[in-house]
């Protein structure tokens, strides 16, 4: 399957729900996005890390370095309170969306 | 809200640690690199790391402002770089914006401020008169005024104040102060807040109260906060001080110390029947009013009008009287607003010179710079970047040029405060204050946006490439490039020129004016004042008997040839105009009838000041109290109403009472130095005594060595009269000359001004022209051409342009003098003279600043001039 663009603005979306599952570094959260779309939603490097700064200055997700399991230095970042709240409007306000976009497609 | 604010705090402490988050972004990307590469169904590895980073990088920062913070640093090296053109644009700048700054200080506190009482656009000023003459503004009598207070609909309130001096003794001598003597509500109509205390209340229009001016309760009372109902004599009646008006206060000029009531005349013995209040003839009131809710002030002329008009049918007296209504604001500013306004418009133009001047400056330096531009065009940036690049840089040196501007304006206003009239309404309140920074700055921008802007826009399409190629020589010296240079200079020698006019036109009219007939000679004469008031002086043999006592322990000062005393003083000290008819002429219609200004004299006063005898005598010891009416007549009334006869022993009719004409003398200013010359009558002081005496005698020795002398004089007659100092009549001459010297000098300052940065101009473009002629310039002189040739040659290149500026120049200068038109005397807006001096000023100029880089282009040496840069 071939690569797909992001619907704009579902970015922020995707990162917050994937660190709902628990901390995780950039390329964790890529990979989770990808594994789980069945690698149909690539995150371009570009976007990702960008999407993380500007997540962090909303204050929705912290980020804090650690130790991974092969005891190297990585960047993890976790949800905040104030993120799971964001989360929680913003896949409402997908899931009006697709609902709709869904209702039009099948009107005729 | 909350959270976008949280957001750009955040962003800001970010752009603080930029340095650091860069280098952990860097070790999370490297992370990223690492995890891909092991990943062997990634099936791709990073992509551009620097472009992940830029993007990144953008988070942290804050847009446009780190755009501005990295252009100005760029701004800042650039202009280290290139020092002399810096500080040439910036003095250009400063010296047009400081100019500007300066005058609009003044303008600003003259004329913009609004004035200091309740809504000053509500006030109106009522002034009388004679249908005869529908120009005169007079103002009104007492009675009249008090039927208008009870019938006008469309006024809330009418009330007038008349002008009187009081003697305050001081520490250091007598102090005689102004005052405002107001009718019942003039203070409740003004609305004046004061500094302490109040101001008179409207029951209060007979009782010994005033309030005073913040520059007396500092001199006399050191500033006391306890001043409120403490007493102070004036000319020897006490008056309790109930307020203290705040400083810069003035109603209704800034000379006024007291504000009181009717009190010195109500308190007069038979007051009930003293002229001044009850003579409908006598207008000694000027009358202030607040128009009534929604009323306009033609509404109330109209009224005021009528009203006048039935007083008219019933009051003889009263007949013949037209109403004028004025703004206050108006009225404030009367005389000098035009004056002002010409003086900013030449400001203005010096700061459009300055502006053209600088964009000159930029162009050049941007010919300079093409080849700079065009680098960084090809490397990538953007033409909006290049564009804000230059912006900025114009911005930094018009703001510079504004910082520097205001010290100019700062030096500039002391000057033009130390030169301008002292009777020039709120000048005391003239500042560097907040809206005069605000022009300055202003000015500033707007300055950068003319100059620098225009040029950018103007350079920055250049074709990269053709640039690059021609070496950021070819481009840059193309046609366009000279084009735009020599249309620059052709503006900036219009705006000299029509600057040059009017500074002409004003130093023309200057001399025109003091070289104006005075009608008298002042050289040696010193002139003081004699008040004869108090209850001593009720009577009119006691004042004469005092004014002939001191005048004759005058006479015996040594040094002292001949002395006079005389209500009015040339050239512009008169006391008061006085309707006449001719005995045996039929009776004029009211409002019609002759006036000469009415002037009591003693003995020795036309002597002292030499005015020309023509026929019969003057006066002398014959002329006292109960000898037969007399009057000398001037020259003008002689030959208004006497052109077919000759006037000795004619009669003239004065309030009444028949004089017999007994001599004509020469024409004197008394309204003004160059004012129009008006009738003139002089009656013997001993037969129409007045409190107030101006003393003028002919000496050889300097005014100050006779202050003490003088002093003796008055106080051997009585030790309580009020001395002040001597001063020479010549300095009361020039003092009245005061406006039109002001206009003169602050314009020819400002043409100066215009004619250097003109100069600058030509220089620039012919010394450009001379720089892309170089190569030319050396073939020619290589092949033989004489160097006076190569001189001229370049000379008359460059002259063309400042031939056409001159052209335009003198036609807008013909078309904008008519501004001027009314402030000049005895020469007309195309006064040909100044004209002809102006062009020749100018292409002198001109060809001076365009000979000194032509000289050298003629001592180039060929070899050298061909080789190139």
């Amino acid at each position: 399957m071939a690569k797909q663009n992001l619907v704009p603005g579902t970015l922020d979306l995707l990162i917050l729900k994937t660190l709902t599952a628990g901390a995780q570094h950039g390329y964790g959260i890529a990979s989770h996005i990808k594994e789980w779309s069945r690698e149909v939603l690539q995150i371009d490097e570009g976007s990702l890390y960008p999407a993380l700064q500007r997540l962090r200055q909303r204050g929705w997700v912290e980020a804090e370095w650690r130790k991974t399991p092969n005891n190297q230095r990585a960047r993890y970042y976790t949800i905040t309170t104030a993120g799971r709240k964001q989360l929680g409007i913003e896949e409402a306000s997908f899931t009006e969306v697709f609902d709709a976009i869904r209702r039009v497609l099948r009107s005729v | 809200m909350t959270m976008r604010l949280r957001e750009l705090l955040a962003r800001l402490r970010d752009r603080v640690h930029r340095d650091r988050l860069s280098a952990e972004l860097d070790e999370e990307l490297r992370y990223h690199q690492t995890l891909l590469e092991r990943d062997q169904t990634a099936g791709r590895t990073i992509g551009n790391v620097t472009y992940y980073r830029e993007e990144t990088r953008t988070m942290w920062s804050l847009g446009l402002v780190d755009d501005l913070i990295h252009d100005a640093r760029y701004t800042a090296r650039v202009l280290r770089r290139d020092r002399g053109f810096a500080a040439a644009v910036v003095l250009t700048l400063a010296l047009g914006i400081g100019a500007n700054t300066a005058a609009f200080s003044i303008v600003n506190a003259v004329l913009l401020r609004p004035l200091p009482y309740r809504a000053p656009d509500r006030l109106i000023s009522v002034w009388t008169g004679p249908v005869g003459s529908p120009s005169d503004r007079n103002p009104s009598s007492l009675p009249d005024l008090r039927d208008w207070e009870q019938q006008a609909k469309t006024v809330s309130g009418i009330a007038g104040y008349g002008f009187n001096r009081f003697d305050i003794a001081g520490n250091n001598g007598d102090y005689q102060a102004r005052a405002i003597q107001a009718t019942r509500s003039l203070y409740d109509i003004l609305g004046a807040t004061p500094l302490l205390g109040r101001l008179p209340r409207s029951d209060e229009e007979g009782a010994p109260v005033v309030s005073i001016s913040y520059r007396l309760w500092k001199e006399r009372f050191g500033g006391a906060g306890d001043v409120i109902g403490k007493q102070l004599v004036m000319s020897h009646q006490p008056y309790t001080i109930i307020g203290v008006m705040p400083a810069g206060f003035h109603f209704p000029s800034p000379d006024i110390d007291l504000w009181g009531t009717l009190y010195s005349i109500m308190s007069l013995p038979n007051a009930a029947q003293n002229p001044w209040l009850t003579s409908r003839a006598l207008h000694g009131y000027r009358v202030l009013a607040r128009l009534a809710p929604g009323a306009t002030a033609q509404q109330a002329e109209i009224e005021l009008g009528g009203i006048e008009r039935r007083l008219g049918a019933e009051f003889p007296e009263a007949s013949g009287m037209l109403i004028h209504v004025q703004s206050v604001e108006d009225d404030a500013v009367r005389g000098v607003a035009r004056g002002l306004w010409t003086v900013f418009g030449a400001a203005a133009l010096i700061l459009l010179l300055a502006c053209v001047n600088a964009a000159h400056l930029l162009l050049e330096r941007m010919a300079a710079r093409t080849r700079e531009l065009a680098v960084r065009r090809a490397l990538g940036a953007d033409r909006g970047r290049v564009l804000r690049q230059l912006a900025t840089e114009s911005v930094v040196l018009g703001l510079l040029g504004g910082v520097v501007g205001i010290a100019f304006a700062y030096l500039a206003m002391r000057a033009l405060l130390g030169l301008a009239p002292a009777d020039m309404p709120r000048l005391e309140t003239v500042a560097i204050d907040l809206p005069t920074l605000g022009f300055a700055f202003g000015a500033s921008l707007l300055a950068a946006l003319l100059f620098g802007v225009a040029p950018a826009l103007v350079r920055s399409d250049r074709d990269v490439h053709a640039t690059l190629r021609a070496q950021g020589k070819g481009a840059s010296g193309g046609i366009h490039g000279s084009r735009a240079r020599s249309s620059l200079m052709m503006l900036e020698v219009a705006f000299a020129v029509v600057i040059l006019v009017g500074a002409g036109l004003m130093l023309r009219s200057f001399a025109e004016l003091t070289s104006s007939p005075l009608g008298m000679h002042p050289d040696g004469v010193v002139v003081t004042q004699l008040s004869v008031v108090g209850s001593r002086y009720q009577s009119s043999e006691a004042k004469t008997q005092a004014v002939e006592q001191v005048l004759d322990n005058i006479r015996a000062i040594p040094g002292v040839t001949v002395a006079g005393g005389s209500t009015s003083m040339p050239p512009s000290r008169i006391q008061q105009g006085e309707g006449f008819t001719v005995v045996g002429e039929p009776a004029p219609e009211p409002g019609h009838g002759p006036s000469a200004i009415f002037i009591p004299a003693t003995r020795g006063f036309i002597e002292t000041l030499r005015i020309a005898p023509i026929r019969g005598r003057t006066f002398d010891t014959r002329d006292n109290a109960t000898s037969a009416p007399v009057v000398v007549i001037s020259r003008e009334l002689a030959r208004r109403y006497f052109a077919n006869t000759d006037p000795l022993g004619h009669q003239l009719l004065l309030s009444g009472v028949p004089w017999t004409i007994v001599g004509v003398v020469d024409d004197v200013v008394y309204e003004g130095v160059g004012s129009p010359i008006r009738p003139v009558v002089y009656v013997p002081y001993a037969q129409s005594p007045f409190a107030g005496v101006w003393i003028a005698m002919r000496t050889t020795v300097a005014p100050a060595t006779l202050t003490a002398p003088l002093r003796e004089a008055f106080h051997r007659v009585d030790p309580e009269l009020a001395t002040r100092a001597p001063v020479a009549l010549e300095s009361m001459v020039s003092e009245s000359v005061v406006r039109p010297r002001f206009h003169a000098w602050i314009l020819s300052s400002f043409g100066a001004l215009a004619l250097l940065l003109a100069c600058v101009g030509v220089y620039g473009v012919i010394a450009y022209a001379i720089a892309q002629r170089r190569a030319e310039l050396g073939i020619r002189i290589a092949l033989g051409a004489p160097r006076r040739s190569v001189v001229s040659t370049v000379l008359r290149s460059g002259m063309a342009p400042v031939l056409v500026g001159l052209v335009l120049g003198l036609l807008a200068a013909i078309a904008a003098s008519r501004i001027v038109a009314g402030l000049l005397y005895g020469i007309a807006t195309t006064d040909a003279l100044t004209y002809v001096v102006v062009i020749f000023v100018l292409l002198a100029a001109a060809l001076a600043a365009g000979w000194v880089p032509a000289r050298r282009a003629a001592r180039v040496d060929p070899l050298i001039a061909m080789r190139g840069d």
